[in-house]
C-alpha cells in the first residue's frame, strides 16, 4: 500500500473504471446486490433444495407451527409455507421484470422523441401521459382484466401499456435539459445526424435516470400486480405471494399467525434490493446526484 | 391573469376527462364481444339484452352512441358518485395528513443530522413502508390491532361522522388511514427532503442563521414553513397513484367507497354500474388535481401563469 494521497499515486482512471470503483465502493450496492441475489436465488434456486416442494396436499401435516421440520409452518391442506413462499416467487419476479421492461422501453422511446422531436411531438406526447397520469393505473387494468378474463400474459401487456407514461415523462424532463447542452450543439455542428445524436449523445447522459426510472418502473409493477392479484384478477393462483396471502387471511384470523408476515416481508425484501441497487447505479453514473457529497 | 389560468386549467380538466371517457368508450366498443350482453349482465335473458342495445343506441353511429352514453353516464354516475365518493375523499385526505405529517417529522430530524444513522434509517423504513402491498399492511395492521390487542375496530367506518358521532368514526378511520399514510410517506419524504436541501442554500436561511438562530430552528421555521404550501400540489399530483392503494385498503376495512365498490361490481360483472364507477373514479382524481392546482394558484399569488 502506498502511502501517497491516491490523486498522485494514480493517473487519472478511464470514466467507465472510475464508475465501477465507485460503485464496488458503495454500501448500497452491497447490500441490496447481495439481497437481490438472494431473494433470485430463493425463488428460482431454492424449490430445488426443498424436499416439501411438490407436495400438495400432506393430511397428516395440516396447520402445523413453525418447526424444524416445516421452518414456516404448513397450511390448512398441509402445505408446507416455505416450500410455497419459494415458488411463489417466481411468478410476481418474471412478471415484474417483463412489465417493466416492456413500460421502460416504451418510456425511454417516448420520453426520448418528446424531449428531442421538435414541438408538435412533444405536446402530443404530453397530453397523452397527461391523460393515462390523471387516472388510478389500478382501475383500467382491473377492468381490462375482468373483461377480457385474467392471465398471466394479458396482465402483463395491460400492466406495461398503463406504465410507461410515468417513465416517458421523467426522461423527456431530463432530455430537454441535456439537449441544451453544448457537446450536442457540437455534435451537430459536426454533421451528426438526429438519431445519431439522440443514440450516442443524449440516451447516454440520461442513462442515470433512465436506470432509476426503470428500478422505480419494476416496484410498481410489482405492486400494482400484487394489488389486482389479491383482489383476484391478476396473476393465476394459487402459486404466488398475493394470492397465497388472500387465500391464507381467514386462516390467518383463526389462529395461524405463522402465515401473516412471510408473503409481506417477501415483497419488500424484492423491491427494497432492486431500489438500492438503482440509486447505487444512479450515484455510480451521475454522483452529483446525491445532493451532498463530492464528485 | 388569475381568471385566465383558472379557465385554462379547467378547460384542460375537462378535456383529459373527456380523453378518459373516450378511451374508456372506445375500448368497450374494441372489445370482441357482444357490449349489450356484457352490460346487461351474464344472466340476462335474450329480451334484456336486446333492450339493453336499444337503450344504448348500438344501432347509431359511433359518435351519437358516444354523445347518449356521456349523457346517460350523466343521469347515474353523479348518484353514484354522490353516494360513494364522500368517503373515499375522508380516506384520501386523512391518509395523506398522516403520512405528510410523518413525512415533515422525519425530515426535520433528518436534516438536522445528514448522513447520521437517523437518517439512512427513516429513508428505509419509508420505503419499506412503500414497498409493502398495502392489503398485506391492512390485513396486518387489522391482525394486530384490532384482532390481538383488541384496540381499534377492525373494520373501517361506512357511516359519515354526523349519524354516528364523530369519536366513533375516528376511531374507525385509524386503521384504514393509517395502511394508506404508510404506502404514501415514502412520496412526502423525497418531497420535503429536496424542499430543505434547497432552501439550506438559499438567501434567507443563511439571513436566519447570520443571526443566530439555532439550526433546528431554521429548518423548522424558515424552511419547511416555506415547504408546506407547495405539498398542496404534491397532493393533487399524487392522488391518481394513492388511488390504486385506496381500491384495496376499502376493500380489506369493509367501507363502502368508490373503490371497493369497483371491485364488486367487477366481480359481481356488473359492467355496466363498474364503467360508470371507473369513469367517476376519473373525474373524481382529475377534479382533485385541478383543485390542489387552483388552491395553490390562489394560495401563492407568485405562482408562474405560463
Amino acid at each position: 500500500m502506498s502511502t501517497l494521497p491516491q490523486t498522485f499515486a494514480s493517473a487519472p482512471a478511464p470514466r467507465a473504471a472510475r464508475r465501477w470503483r465507485r460503485l464496488l465502493r458503495d454500501r448500497e450496492f452491497w447490500f441490496g446486490g447481495v439481497l437481490l441475489i438472494a431473494i433470485i436465488g430463493f425463488a428460482f434456486l431454492g424449490p430445488a433444495l426443498d424436499p416439501h416442494v411438490g407436495e400438495h396436499y400432506d393430511m397428516a401435516a395440516q396447520t402445523l407451527g413453525p418447526s424444524l421440520g416445516h421452518l414456516l409452518g404448513t397450511n390448512v391442506l398441509g402445505q408446507d409455507e416455505l416450500a410455497q413462499l419459494m415458488v411463489g416467487g417466481q411468478s410476481p419476479i418474471i412478471a415484474g421484470v417483463l412489465a417493466a421492461a416492456v413500460a421502460s422501453l416504451i418510456g425511454i422511446a417516448m420520453g426520448t422523441i418528446a424531449g428531442y422531436g421538435g414541438r408538435l411531438a412533444d405536446s402530443a406526447l404530453m397530453r397523452v401521459t397527461d391523460v393515462f397520469l390523471s387516472v388510478p393505473q389500478v382501475v383500467p387494468i382491473l377492468l381490462i382484466e375482468s373483461l377480457l378474463g385474467a392471465s398471466t400474459k394479458s396482465l402483463i401487456i395491460v400492466v406495461a401499456l398503463t406504465a410507461w407514461p410515468a417513465t416517458a415523462r421523467i426522461v423527456r424532463a431530463r432530455t430537454l435539459v441535456v439537449r441544451q447542452q453544448p457537446f450536442i450543439e457540437a455534435a451537430i455542428a459536426g454533421g451528426a445526424s438526429r438519431s445519431r445524436v439522440l443514440l450516442h449523445h443524449i440516451v447516454p447522459n440520461v442513462l442515470d435516470e433512465i436506470i432509476v426510472a426503470t428500478t422505480n418502473q419494476f416496484a410498481n409493477v410489482v405492486l400494482i400486480m400484487a394489488i389486482c392479484t389479491f383482489i383476484g384478477l391478476g396473476l393465476p393462483p394459487p402459486w404466488n405471494w398475493a394470492s397465497m396471502f388472500a387465500a391464507d387471511m381467514p386462516n390467518i384470523i383463526s389462529g395461524q399467525w405463522w402465515l401473516v408476515y412471510p408473503p409481506g416481508i417477501a415483497f419488500a425484501v424484492l423491491l427494497l434490493s432492486v431500489h438500492l441497487l438503482g440509486e447505487a447505479v444512479r450515484h455510480a453514473l451521475n454522483p452529483l446526484s446525491l445532493g451532498h457529497g463530492e464528485p | 391573469m388569475m381568471a385566465r389560468y383558472i379557465a385554462r386549467r379547467v378547460l384542460e380538466a375537462t378535456l383529459t376527462l373527456l380523453a378518459v371517457g373516450f378511451a374508456t368508450f372506445g375500448l368497450l366498443h374494441a372489445l370482441p364481444y357482444n357490449l349489450a350482453a356484457i352490460m346487461a349482465g351474464p344472466t340476462a335473458p335474450p329480451a334484456v339484452v336486446a333492450q339493453v342495445a336499444r337503450e344504448m343506441g348500438l344501432n347509431l353511429p359511433l359518435p351519437a352512441q358516444f354523445g347518449l352514453w356521456l349523457r346517460q353516464l350523466a343521469a347515474t354516475g353523479l348518484p353514484l358518485a354522490a353516494r360513494f365518493a364522500p368517503l373515499t375523499l375522508e380516506l384520501l385526505v386523512l391518509g395523506s395528513v398522516l403520512a405528510a405529517v410523518a413525512a415533515f417529522a422525519m425530515a426535520f430530524a433528518q436534516a438536522r443530522r445528514p448522513n447520521s444513522l437517523i437518517d439512512r434509517a427513516a429513508s428505509l423504513a419509508a420505503y419499506v413502508a412503500y414497498a409493502l402491498p398495502s392489503f398485506w399492511v391492512g390485513f396486518v395492521l387489522i391482525y394486530v390491532f384490532a384482532l390481538q390487542l383488541l384496540w381499534l375496530p377492525a373494520t373501517g367506518p361506512n357511516l359519515d361522522p354526523s349519524s354516528q358521532g364523530i369519536a366513533n368514526w375516528a376511531t374507525e378511520m385509524v386503521l384504514p388511514a393509517m395502511t394508506l399514510a404508510l404506502s404514501t410517506i415514502a412520496l412526502w419524504l423525497t418531497y420535503f427532503g429536496g424542499a430543505i436541501e434547497e432552501a439550506l442554500h438559499s438567501e434567507y436561511v443563511r439571513t436566519a442563521r447570520a443571526k443566530g438562530l439555532s439550526e433546528g430552528r431554521v429548518i423548522l421555521a424558515h424552511v419547511l414553513r416555506n415547504a408546506l404550501l407547495p405539498a398542496i400540489t404534491i397532493a393533487g399530483m399524487s392522488l391518481p397513484t394513492l388511488f390504486n392503494n385506496v381500491i384495496v385498503v376499502e376493500w380489506v376495512f369493509a367501507m363502502q367507497g368508490l373503490g371497493s365498490e369497483l371491485i364488486y361490481s367487477l366481480t359481481g360483472f356488473d359492467y355496466s354500474r363498474a364503467v360508470d364507477l371507473v369513469m367517476v373514479i376519473g373525474a373524481f382524481t382529475i377534479l382533485g388535481s385541478l383543485v390542489a392546482d387552483l388552491l395553490y394558484a390562489l394560495a401563492d399569488p407568485r405562482i408562474k401563469f405560463s
